[in-house]
């Protein structure tokens, strides 16, 4: 059903702008030196040249801070101390410009949300991500620290969790329309007309060079098919962790890191239950009541992260929890990169 | 479907002091609601999160039967800031309890089966939901011969004094209580439970066995069952960890691929042996 279109860049602040009217407008924003996923009103706050944001896009559908509840411990109220639902996302959002990485991303958090059961979701997940439509921007120039290829229908211009994909061809942009909800969104918008054949060509051109240019790509075929308690009791994790100083940026800026912790909040009488962002990196994430913690020390908490994304999610849901964005070497403080991480586990 | 992070409000009819120290005590929950009432059908061995507004939750063990209609019973150490606040509730106060959550007691697999139950210390509240289970009218000729071994550090540890007293004078189960040591007033065993475990020397014919207690009880228990004759398959017993949501997605109760809220927290000897030792 796809369907290719072209949109000249001058116009693309118009298109940003119309949308914006219409839906929640999520897209990226620079701000300094960080370039981030934000609701923006207007396609001039809008910057669509970048190599990939500082911070994911998973924030669109699982915040940092989220409510899940409301109550009041007021004793003259009748309701007093009972959980009343926050209903999250009445409107419908779009995810404008984000990469095919983080898109990927989205299916793998939405395994981890709906825990591969049907009948089965999150709610608060759920219903941000039914009324969410995502358009991609294909990755031209990858980064020296991207390894996306190295995973089946992954890539720079990867179109899975996409409805709609661009191209940026220099002076505009090569639009091509993946799902019956990316043609909703588009129709009628006039900034956008039928492509012509050269530029459908050049856009290839630019996707294989595109996907050539990912270098540093990662083997997983061992990890698969070794025992996972001969794995986890591998030395390799003793020398591995040493340089970790736990610090939790790696899950932070992960796509598809998602632990939480849930958390009450009371302020004169009106309280919220809250979900915020965990992360295995912390000691307190998994400290138990009695003072015992099953992963007390850096080397169990290191172990634990890695392990989780490519065996764990692997034993469990037949895929891992990574989609290559390279995010977490650029933001390791004392340079733990990933791919070396899983070419010791692959040996 | 409905969200699984709402807990079902309940009221506390009856608060129950387990010992001596006031360490430990029973609350026994109604609900507001008939629709979650009926809604909550648990089976031995399950557990729930009771929550508290403005203090956060707490996953504890359900030490009812599901033969007890009416009401849930949960028997809470006073250990962290939710139980400690719990401790201090009062009759009539409005929480809530999320569940029933977790995977139960293998019924399936251990009916028509002789029961063998070894519990120490404070992790008995489950077992008391399973002993309830089997002993209740309908459900008794369900099971064969169930003996229980259960100690404490001293007397007043052990829990549901009351309810041991009935069991002990019943013949269709056979109850043995040790403590770690002589104590003035204790007429019955003492000794560690995996020495009276041993000298009781409970039969693996046709049985299956639940044994919850302190990790270092368990340690050294399960040499004497497996010498016992009980395979690891028939070996059944029950995790603790730190959990949030209880239901899989929050991260932390994880032992390799198994979640201990969902895939557990009841496992077998042998899952727990094909699984990292993390716990």
């Amino acid at each position: 059903m796809m369907k290719e279109l072209i949109i000249y860049k001058n116009d693309i602040a118009k298109l940003l702008t119309k949308l914006a009217e219409e839906v929640t407008l999520i897209a990226p924003v620079k701000r300094k030196n960080t370039l981030l996923f934000e609701h923006v009103t207007s396609g001039n706050e809008v910057t669509l040249d970048f190599s990939n944001s500082t911070l994911s896009v998973k924030s669109s559908l699982f915040p940092q801070c989220e409510k899940m509840m409301t109550f009041t411990t007021d004793p003259e109220a009748e309701d007093a101390h009972i959980m009343k639902d926050v209903e999250t996302q009445k409107h419908k959002q779009v995810i404008f410009g984000i990469r095919p990485c983080d898109a990927k991303s989205f299916l793998i958090l939405d395994k981890v949300f709906s825990q591969g059961e049907p009948g089965f979701e999150d709610p608060y997940f759920s219903r941000r991500k039914e009324k969410t439509i995502v358009v991609g921007l294909g990755c031209n120039r990858p980064l020296s620290t991207c390894f996306c290829t190295s995973f089946d229908e992954s890539g720079p211009f990867a179109t899975e969790g996409l409805d709609v994909i661009l191209t940026d061809l220099g002076d505009k942009y090569l639009v091509a329309v993946l799902t019956d909800k990316g043609k909703e969104l588009l129709k009628d918008k006039d900034m956008l007309s039928e492509a012509d054949s050269a530029s459908i060509d050049k856009a290839h051109q630019i996707r294989d060079i595109a996907i050539t240019s990912v270098n540093s790509n990662i083997k997983i075929d061992r990890i698969k098919v070794k025992d996972t308690s001969e794995l986890f009791e591998d030395p390799l994790w003793d020398k591995l962790c040493e340089t970790c100083i736990g610090c939790g940026i790696c899950t932070y800026i992960c796509p598809t890191c998602h632990c939480f912790d849930i958390q009450d909040e009371v302020i004169e009488n009106e309280g919220v239950r809250m979900r915020i962002w965990d992360s295995c990196m912390f000691p307190l994430y998994t400290l138990q009541a009695s003072g015992h913690n099953p992963r007390a020390t850096k080397k169990e908490r290191f172990r634990q992260r890695f392990m989780h994304k490519f065996k764990y999610f692997q034993d469990k849901f037949n895929t891992i929890s990574c989609v290559g964005c390279g995010r977490c070497i650029r933001s390791c403080p004392v340079n733990i990169d990933i791919r070396q991480v899983v070419g010791e586990m692959n040996k | 479907m409905s969200n699984p992070y709402i807990p079902r409000p309940v009221k506390i009819q009856e608060i129950i002091s387990e010992t001596w120290d006031g360490s430990l005590k029973t609350f026994k929950l109604v609900f507001l609601k008939q629709d979650d009432e009926d809604a909550f059908r648990h089976v031995p061995g399950q557990f729930a999160e009771l929550s508290i507004a403005g203090k956060g939750e707490i996953p504890i063990g359900i030490a009812s039967s599901p033969t007890e209609k009416g009401y849930l019973l949960f028997t809470v150490n006073k250990m962290g800031v939710v139980t400690t606040y719990l401790h201090n509730m009062s009759i009539g106060d409005v929480m809530g309890v999320r569940g029933p959550l977790g995977r139960p007691f293998p019924l399936d697999k251990m009916e028509g089966k002789n029961i063998v139950i070894v519990g120490g210390g404070f992790a008995f509240t489950t077992l008391r939901s399973m002993i309830v289970y089997m002993l209740s009218v309908s459900n008794r000729s369900r099971f064969g011969n169930i003996t229980v071994i259960y100690g404490a550090r001293i007397p007043d540890m052990l829990l549901y004094k009351e309810e041991l007293k009935d069991w002990e004078r019943r013949d269709d189960i056979k109850i043995v209580l040790t403590v770690d040591r002589e104590a003035e007033g204790w007429h019955g065993r003492v000794g560690l439970i995996p020495h009276v475990t041993k000298e009781i020397a409970p039969s693996s014919d046709d049985a299956y066995v639940i044994v919850c207690g302190p990790p270092i009880m368990i340690k050294f228990t399960q040499p004497v069952l497996l010498e016992l004759g009980f395979t690891p398959e028939t070996i059944i017993m029950s995790l603790e960890k730190r959990m949030k949501c209880g239901i899989g997605i929050c991260g932390r109760c994880n032992i390799g691929p198994n979640y201990v809220c969902k895939d557990g927290p009841v496992f077998s000897l042998s899952e727990l042996r094909k699984m990292p030792h993390e716990y």
